[in-house]
């Protein structure tokens, strides 16, 4: 037999479009035909893509939640503290051996200060809780962090009314404050804030600025329920250097500079304030955001593989569904594939009828899952107070889920079914 | 026009068995973390050529041409893509997708060329 090249013309590209038009439309008015069975069969893809979907948009919200949080703690900044947030890998945490260690005090900070290069700002923190109140309003359990001036430059936030503290107000230790938004929806309601006297630790505080809303933090450090006040303030009426303070010193990088350069230099002069000989190993712990990432990175990690042995599994059985559905579909319109067989239907017309119907299918069963996905990230984006999105990526990746189910499942029906002897076609349906 | 279909050898009944399971077993990649990182279009991509290879383990197992062709032209574009996109593991499989193709080969002038 002698093979010649295919000449394709426009002329048999028309027909092809006009075909595969055909084929589309018979495709749909057989899904049309049967609704229920059709409602049905789409149920697992549905389903599939529900699961799936659901559980990356609830994944991918709450990472890029907890990051912002992270990020908020400051990508370059080393926290000098007693314990280490998370164990290092492969070493056993000692808890016993960091209960022993001092905490982080002023002096160490202000030392560091002066002794740091590479170092953009140093600031010694501290907090407690307390109760706030102004007028009749109270909040009980307020988180009050002490700081030294340039707080501002480590931590990342916006004020939206007022001032930051200026170098003589946090200096002299006056009674100024800036107050979270939550804070002051509490206490002032509509009431202007500033100029206001609220009284912590019985002593009337005077606001000077409210933090830009931030919103909830997985991390529970949200600006919007802490009162900022100066370090010096705070070091009149309470101890900072006991440890239910949370004493700790923030060392922020200068520009340019990598925080594993800064960590080495913080390390050296920490071990020479502390008068620790070289064979004494560290009594304190430079921790870093990135310790939390890579905990983080390893936590969504497993909720997405988990998430995505989920929705295999899910999408499995919507794939044998549909591959089930096409083979009834098959058999019943089998007499219908031999009259077009015998009209002069050619295999791949029959086939891409077939494949076409599987595919539609599974994308108005994905098209479903994906709204049922949004609807539950708008319900419980209003229930919850979390804000969940449904990203484009995700919208993407169920669509072609979805086609890609149509396409392997309904294969083999649809190539079965372009097989077909017409003579044998028309026999058996009659 | 009268065809000669040649009864399938046992050897490419095994290689498609082992292709739809490997086919059935690559589907749950295209939504796997990993993969989701290499971009938006990378699943999109991936899931295609998933597609393209059971179809083209389909045809091998009806003994046709098409099916051999297919599963090559699947493995090219893979290897552009995977190039692409900088995935070293992809290389892992590159020999057994060799020695799939090297076998169908071998029966390819006595597959059918029609659809």
């Amino acid at each position: 037999m002698k093979l010649t090249a295919p000449v394709c013309s426009t002329f048999d590209v028309m027909i092809f479009l006009t075909l595969l038009r055909e084929s589309i439309s018979f495709a749909f008015h057989a899904l049309r035909v049967n609704r229920l069975r059709t409602l049905l069969s789409l149920l697992g893809i549905t389903i599939g893509i529900f699961a799936i979907i659901a559980v990356f948009t609830a994944v991918d919200s709450m990472e890029y939640k907890v990051r912002s949080s992270v990020q908020s703690l400051g990508e370059n900044v080393i926290y000098i503290e007693k314990w280490p947030w998370a164990p290092e890998d492969g070493v056993e945490y000692e808890w016993w051996e960091y209960m022993n260690r001092p905490v982080a005090k002023v002096s160490e900070a202000e030392e560091l200060a002066k002794r740091l290069t590479l170092s953009e700002a140093v600031v010694f923190t501290a907090r407690l809780r307390k109760t706030v109140n102004y007028k009749t309003s109270f909040v009980e359990n307020a988180q009050v962090q002490a700081a030294m001036y340039p707080y501002d430059r480590v931590k990342t936030f916006n004020i939206s009314t007022g001032r930051y503290f200026t170098e003589q107000e946090t200096e002299a230790g006056k009674a100024v404050c800036i107050i979270g938004d939550n804070i002051r929806n509490a206490l002032f309601n509509l009431e202007d804030p500033l100029g206001k006297d609220i009284k912590v630790f019985g002593l009337k505080v005077t606001v000077v600025g409210v933090f830009d809303p931030e919103g909830e933090s997985l991390l529970g450090n949200s600006m919007d329920s802490q009162i900022l006040m100066p370090l010096e303030f705070i070091r009149n009426i309470a101890d900072v250097r006991k440890e239910e303070l949370s004493p700790n010193i923030m060392v922020k990088a200068l520009p340019g500079v990598a925080v594993a350069d800064l960590k080495d230099e913080v390390k050296g002069i920490m071990r020479s304030i502390r008068r620790l000989k070289p064979t004494e190993d560290e009594n304190f712990t430079l921790n870093e955001v990135s310790i939390l990432s890579s905990g983080l990175e390893q936590m969504f990690g497993i909720i997405g593989t988990a998430g995505w042995i989920i929705g295999a599994f899910s999408i499995l059985v919507g794939g044998f569904g549909i591959a089930n559905i096409m083979f009834v579909s098959v058999r019943e319109r089998t007499g219908q594939i031999g009259i077009q067989k015998a009209l002069g239907a050619k295999n791949w017309f029959i086939l891409t009828q077939f494949l076409t119907e599987s595919i539609v299918l599974c994308i108005i069963g994905g098209v479903l899952g994906l709204v049922l996905v949004w609807g539950g990230t708008a319900i419980a984006s209003s229930a919850l107070d979390f804000d969940f999105t449904l990203k484009a990526s995700n919208i993407v990746l169920g669509l072609t889920i979805s086609v890609l189910i149509g396409i392997i499942s309904g294969f083999i029906p649809s190539y079965s079914a372009s097989q077909l002897d017409p003579v044998e076609a028309i026999r058996s349906s009659s | 026009m009268a065809y000669t279909t040649y009864k399938r050898p046992g050897i490419l009944t095994a290689l498609c068995i082992i292709g739809y399971i490997v086919v059935m077993g690559s589907l749950p990649s295209i939504f796997s973390p990993d993969v989701r990182r290499l971009g938006i279009w990378f699943p999109s991509v991936l899931g295609l050529l998933i597609a393209l290879r059971f179809i083209a383990f389909v045809g091998i197992w009806h003994m046709k041409k098409w099916g051999v062709e297919l599963l090559l032209y699947a493995f090219l574009g893979g290897l552009i893509i995977t190039e692409l996109a900088g995935i070293t593991s992809y290389y892992v499989g590159v020999p057994a997708q060799i020695i799939a193709l090297g076998v169908a080969f071998i029966y390819y002038r006595k597959m059918d060329r029609n659809l």
